[in-house]
């Protein structure tokens, strides 16, 4: 078992192949060299770190990606398995907050569902619907807008 | 009196007269492309140039009315001072800070709350040229997805499926300087050579344009960008690994390889609707052999045909869709083969005849009889000769692990039989064997393709015995003879042995203690122990009796089986009996797939359509 703190003081008991998922935690438990000691995640809420550790313990089985040069693959597909779109049914905040845990945590495929997630609301969507969907003020003014839109109107499918 | 006709037909002025109608009714890229292509055929008018100054004035984008100034300058007359006036010159346009990042304390907004490095990974995940439109969702998103646009290191131009004006391509490119990695076709209104020297900044100004990073090219369409550059330092290339292209004359690269302007260059595939020419004195090192080093470090070649990648070169090839592949006489080959010492991998159509063929290279008269590749590339660990026709004797290196000789024959004549669409060498020269090569030369490889290839009963079974058993792990002994490729044989033919290998009823003796009863399979799981892929596809005498044979091989992975005689007890007793296995390559439209015992965790997939059968 692992002792994790968040930045709130929070503490987690985790089992260790668990919180190895995060490169970070592996090297750090290597660097201690003994699994009992506290480790602190000084960036990271427990709200957050709960979510992400629910993640690490559902995917504890999952092979590792040996080839971290597999970007082409990736790039092929936004599709997101069944378990993982559930648990990524959370409110934005949380969804960026998991996603900037996971780049700070180092875990790479957590991190890689997350900004599926986030493509997947972006993709096929037109500026207005983008802005509902974040929430976003449209602070052009009308000329500005069209203007852009015209701009950018040849790399729009016909 | 000459009419004055377009590429589709249309006079210049009708043309101008569309476009201004388009301009009229708000078709703004209709008329654009109107105007692009009065450019594009006549150059020497100003018709063309006034039109697009005036319909990109209309469309208020700057870049594009600059672009159209720097051609009518450079490529039109640039003369005439009402046009120097439309065109208001201000070169070069402004370039995006690929670095900045604005301040926003809006909570909700990915691009916004995440830092740069995460608002590009998530933008890659979508179309490069669909960013584009999230400029338009506000000032903050304008500025990030600008800037994450000028950090992308990649841009592949096949994923747009309208066609934009070439220009286009240049501000695009411009704005990507660090981009390592560029896909261009034939979708930019300009002909294409222009099209690449341009976008490329191949023509003169090269500094300007260029791409000290540029690590892979690949050009879908005809060209000749490298003929373009004889003599002019290639800034561009110099960094360049990975090259595919389809280039209108092999000589352009070749030269460039034995000049080593390519010294970085690890994978090239070059591609073209003629053949191969690699003439006696157009290349320099061919005329000063004693002096010529070969500079080139070049590991994976790909002639006309397939991508080899050499980490996993069974499954990940990638067929070119190039009208007519080429073909290449072993002489030629063997030039090609001089300058490149470090090649790992090579894959093509080799033709080795006699006869005067216009697809032949160099106008060789003889025949060649014994090609010998451990001379030229020691270091040769792949080889794919599908559908060649090969010579009687093929020298390799003893690091050979990958061999494809599908569809090949080593015949004098070729006698070329037309059989559903496909062309096949026929066997008429039954005195010529597949007579590929020594022993130990074929020690080390672990994959053999033979396919369709002129070796029957007995002859394959000695070829076989020739592989080492301890590391041939991929086996291919479908479709022998090729000639009953897609044909039912004739039951009544096959009981006596037909034409079909598999059921050759001829004794076997390669100095072994194995002896032939008639039962080639069990031979090939004797000579065999460790294959993990087996494919004994289109041939019919194989049935649910003889499929038994296989039984002992243990470590047998995949099997295909399709257009054999095996029914659903055939694939049930494999499925029982192999531990390992993973997928059955059956014909699923022959197959009572109800009566099959199934097994957790192997698929069972149709040969010829790829289907994964479900219950």
């Amino acid at each position: 078992m692992v002792k994790l703190t968040s930045s709130d003081g929070e503490s987690f008991d985790v089992e260790k192949d668990v919180a190895e998922r995060s490169v970070l935690i592996k090297n750090m438990i290597e660097d201690v060299g003994d699994a009992s000691t506290e480790i602190p995640i000084p960036n990271v809420t427990a709200n957050v770190l709960k979510k992400v550790l629910e993640w690490c313990e559902h995917h504890k089985s999952d092979p590792i990606a040996a080839n971290e040069d597999d970007t082409d693959a990736r790039k092929k597909s936004t599709d997101i398995d069944e378990w993982d779109q559930k648990f990524m049914q959370v409110d934005q905040e949380m969804l960026f907050e998991i996603i900037l845990a996971a780049n700070y945590l180092d875990i790479k495929a957590l991190l890689e569902v997350g900004c599926k997630t986030v493509a997947n609301m972006i993709k096929g969507k037109t500026p207005e619907e983008i802005r509902r969907t974040f929430n976003i003020q449209n602070d052009f003014t009308p000329e500005e807008e069209a203007q852009i839109r015209r701009e950018n109107e040849w790399a729009e499918d016909r | 009196m000459t009419i004055d006709n377009g590429p589709w037909g249309l006079e210049l002025d009708i043309l101008a007269r569309r476009s201004s109608v388009a301009v009229k009714s708000g078709h703004l890229h209709l008329a654009l492309r109107d105007a692009i292509e009065m450019i594009r055929t006549w150059p020497s008018r100003d018709l063309g140039y006034v039109c697009a100054a005036k319909i990109c004035g209309i469309m208020k984008d700057r870049n594009a009315l600059e672009f159209v100034h720097h051609f009518y300058m450079t490529v039109g007359k640039g003369d005439d001072p009402e046009m120097q006036k439309i065109l208001k010159p201000s070169w070069p346009p402004q370039e995006t800070d690929g670095n900045s990042f604005p301040k926003s304390d809006r909570i909700h907004d990915p691009l916004t709350r995440l830092p740069p490095e995460l608002v590009d990974h998530i933008l890659g995940y979508l179309p490069y040229f669909r960013l584009y439109r999230l400029k338009s969702v506000s000032k903050s998103w304008q500025d990030v997805v600008a800037a994450s646009l000028a950090r992308r290191v990649s841009v592949d131009f096949t994923q747009l499926s309208w066609p934009i004006p070439f220009f286009r391509a240049q501000i695009i490119l411009k704005q990507l300087r660090r981009v390592r990695s560029i896909v261009l076709c034939n979708i930019m209104y300009w002909s294409v050579n222009d099209c690449v020297t341009h976008v490329l900044g191949l023509d003169g100004d090269s500094q300007r344009y260029a791409y000290p990073d540029l690590e892979k090219l690949d050009i879908q369409m005809r060209t000749s960008v490298f003929r373009n550059t004889v003599g002019v330092e290639i800034p561009v290339f110099k960094n360049l690994k990975s090259l595919e292209i389809c280039i209108a004359d092999s000589v352009e690269v070749v030269q460039r390889l034995a000049d080593g302007d390519l010294p970085m260059l690890k994978i090239l595939s070059f591609y073209n609707r003629h053949d191969i020419v690699v003439p006696d004195n157009e290349i320099v090192y061919l005329n000063d052999s004693n002096a010529y080093t070969p500079h080139s470090s070049l590991r994976v070649l790909s002639i006309g045909t397939f991508i080899f990648n050499p980490e996993n070169p069974a499954t990940d090839y990638r067929y070119l869709q190039a009208p007519q592949r080429h073909r290449l006489s072993p002489r030629g080959l063997s030039r090609l083969l001089q300058i490149l010492p470090h090649l790992s991998s090579l894959s093509c159509v080799m033709v080795n005849t006699s006869v005067g063929d216009s697809h032949f290279v160099g106008g060789i008269n003889q025949q060649c009889k014994k090609f010998e590749f451990s001379k030229w590339t020691p270091k040769l660990k792949i080889i794919n000769f599908f559908q060649s026709v090969i010579p009687q004797v093929l020298r390799f290196t003893k690091s050979l692990k990958w061999v494809d000789v599908s569809y090949c024959t080593p015949i004098t004549l070729p006698t070329c039989v037309m059989q559903n669409g496909v062309l096949w060498y026929a066997d008429m020269n039954p005195g010529n064997d597949l007579g590929l090569v020594e022993t130990d030369e074929l020690s080390s490889v672990s994959s053999m393709r033979l396919s369709a290839v002129n070796l029957r009963g007995p002859k394959l079974i000695d070829f076989v015995a020739r592989l080492n058993p301890v590391v041939l792990t991929h086996l291919y002994v479908n479709s022998i003879p090729p000639l009953n490729f897609g044909e039912q044989i004739d039951p009544a033919e096959a009981e006596n042995g037909g034409s079909d290998f598999l059921a050759h009823p001829t004794s076997y003796r390669p100095g072994s203690n194995i002896s032939y009863a008639g039962r080639p399979l069990k031979l090939i799981a004797q000579l065999c122990p460790n294959l993990r892929l087996l494919n004994i596809a289109n041939s019919r005498s194989i049935t649910d009796s003889t499929i038994r044979d296989l039984e002992s091989m243990k470590s047998l992975e995949k099997v295909s089986i399709y257009r054999t005689s095996v029914t659903a007890a055939g694939v049930s007793f494999l499925l029982r009996t192999l531990p390992k296995l993973l997928r059955v390559e059956a014909s699923l439209n022959e197959i009572n797939m109800d009566d099959v015992e199934l097994r957790e965790g192997v698929d069972i997939v149709d040969g010829d359509t790829e289907l994964v059968y479900h219950r």
